[in-house]
């Protein structure tokens, strides 16, 4: 999976839970800009983990603050699986 | 379409950072509520909704809002004395301490939980010539950059680090002010404990934990932890701290240390003390100790310690709490044991794993099968759960503290208890439907 694709994941991912438009998302978008709420944030790291078939740290969200921060972080977590 | 309070935030948010008056490191928009009106158990929002209050202000509020007695002592004071810097009921608090809390040999007073820790830790290092203190994974004793979050990678040599993702971890801490003062290692461990000061007691100037953990999910000393805690603090000559800034005066008139017969060498209180209206902290220890205060040899100062309107709160509480010696303990425990227990048969039928644990008045529910045995167990996926059911709560007219706390006050009524029979139904439902979604 590239760095886009996971992106794109990201990005549809977060569309869906925040009910946010999809273009107004990009790779800097922070999740606290666009009032991701506690429920949204455990809702997108749970799909993540079901979604992508990563046992990525639970506390990610508390780190990795923007789209393009959390998709580095799962390329990686991905890359090391592999 | 913002509601009323929804727009009211917005506009908040613009000079308020956040839109809230604290934060920790959590990775999500707080949306707070914004109250106009309170009444005993009962608390109501700019957009008309009301709630069961058992988050009463972090635990600080007890004896229930719009309690006339409490409410007339203040007003009595700020009529009277309100800008001195000692006033003619100094010493009826004082004794007032001293007579419920068998730490309480000497007493001084500040404002906030976090400077009167720090307070204690001074006074402990001067009394035993040492540096370094203990603390305990999970709990929390204020947000000084000494003592708040970190983990420890070293076993042998236990010192907390910052580390990515810790909800207490935070920019622009001192460097090294953790690494070089304190230990950080597992509570409810006496091996642990006994380990470390072996090697190290010679280091140590004390050890402070909440004697029950409510900041790491309302986990109580195993049997004998604490006695044994006592017991290697007298060895290695190490003053034992208690942080009773949640427990003192929740859990019953003597604190924690009274329900557990340990008595420490220092003690801090906040909160529930002066009623949750007013910040009061109150350092109270040993005659031995404390003089160290007396004799000029540590310093304590700060403008507001003591000042007659808090003081005037810290005796209207206390008065009203042991009055018929401490009668309203039954009662409150009686009505919140009772939430508690139908928090449990209705989250039963909702099909969600969950138990209560710890003292009631500052107990916590946690969505898992059985009790904690350590802070250190409270795990992330749990903590996910309890934060669900929380959310859900409130938008069923339940505020519960954070993350999962049930604080009591002397105020709950039958009707109370029925309230939370009949909103927690939906909430459950709705946590169990959010639970089958993500988990």
């Amino acid at each position: 999976m590239s760095k886009q694709e996971i992106i794109d994941f990201m990005i549809k991912l977060i569309a869906e839970v925040a009910e946010e438009p999809i273009e107004d998302l990009d790779e800097n978008t922070s999740f606290f800009k666009i009032g991701v709420s506690s429920i949204d944030a455990l809702k997108i790291m749970n799909k993540i983990r079901k979604q992508l078939q990563v046992d990525i740290n639970p506390v990610a969200m508390f780190e990795f603050k923007t789209i393009g921060e959390m998709s580095d972080y799962l390329l990686e977590c991905i890359e090391e699986a592999e | 379409m913002l509601t009323k309070m929804q727009e009211y935030h917005e506009k908040v948010k613009q000079f308020l950072p956040g839109g809230v008056h604290y934060n920790f490191n959590l990775p999500w928009e707080e949306s707070p509520l914004h109250f106009v009106k309170t009444q005993d158990s009962r608390v109501f929002d700019m957009d008309g909704n009301e709630y069961l209050d058992l988050y009463a202000r972090f635990g600080a509020m007890i004896l229930g809002h719009g309690n006339k007695v409490y409410q007339d002592a203040l007003k009595a004071a700020i009529d009277r004395v309100l800008c001195v810097s000692h006033c003619d009921f100094d010493y009826e608090v004082l004794e007032l301490i001293h007579s419920l809390v068998p730490s309480a040999e000497m007493i001084r007073f500040g404002l906030a939980g976090t400077e009167i820790v720090q307070n204690a830790l001074r006074v402990a290092r001067a009394y035993t010539g040492k540096n370094r203190f203990v603390r305990f994974e999970k709990h929390y004793h204020g947000n000084n950059d000494n003592i708040m979050g970190g983990k420890a990678v070293n076993a042998d040599y236990p010192v907390p680090q910052d580390f990515a993702g810790d909800t207490y971890g935070t920019s622009g801490r001192a460097a090294d002010c953790m690494e070089s003062q304190s230990f950080l290692i597992p509570w409810n461990d006496e091996a642990a404990l006994e380990k470390l000061l072996a090697a190290h007691g010679d280091e140590i100037a004390a050890v402070i934990t909440e004697p029950m953990c409510v900041n790491g999910g309302s986990v109580e000393p195993k049997p004998g932890y604490l006695q044994k805690m006592r017991a290697l603090c007298d060895q290695y000559n190490v003053l034992l701290i208690f942080d009773e800034i949640i427990t003192g005066f929740r859990v019953g008139l003597g604190g924690a240390q009274g329900h557990y017969g340990v008595t420490p060498d220092l003690t801090t209180f906040g909160k529930a003390i002066a009623g949750g209206g007013v910040p009061v902290s109150v350092l109270a220890g040993k005659k031995e100790v404390m003089s160290l205060l007396e004799a000029k040899k540590v310093i304590h100062a700060g403008t507001f310690n003591g000042y007659p309107l808090g003081l005037a709160a810290v005796k209207a509480t206390l008065e009203i709490l042991s009055q018929d010696n401490g009668a309203v303990y039954p009662k409150m425990q009686e009505k919140i044991t009772a939430i508690q227990n139908i928090l449990v048969q209705n989250a039963a039928k909702a099909g969600i794993p969950l138990i209560v644990q710890g003292l009631p008045g500052c107990a916590a529910y946690h969505c898992c099968e059985k009790p904690l045995e350590s802070p250190s167990e409270y795990s992330f996926d749990i903590l996910t759960k309890d934060i669900i059911l929380n959310t859900c709560m409130q938008k069923h007219g339940i505020l519960v503290s954070s993350m999962s706390r049930l604080y009591s006050n002397i105020s709950l009524t039958d009707d109370d208890v029925a309230w939370f029979e009949k909103h927690s139904v939906g909430a459950l439902q709705d946590a169990a439907a959010i639970l089958e979604d993500i988990c």
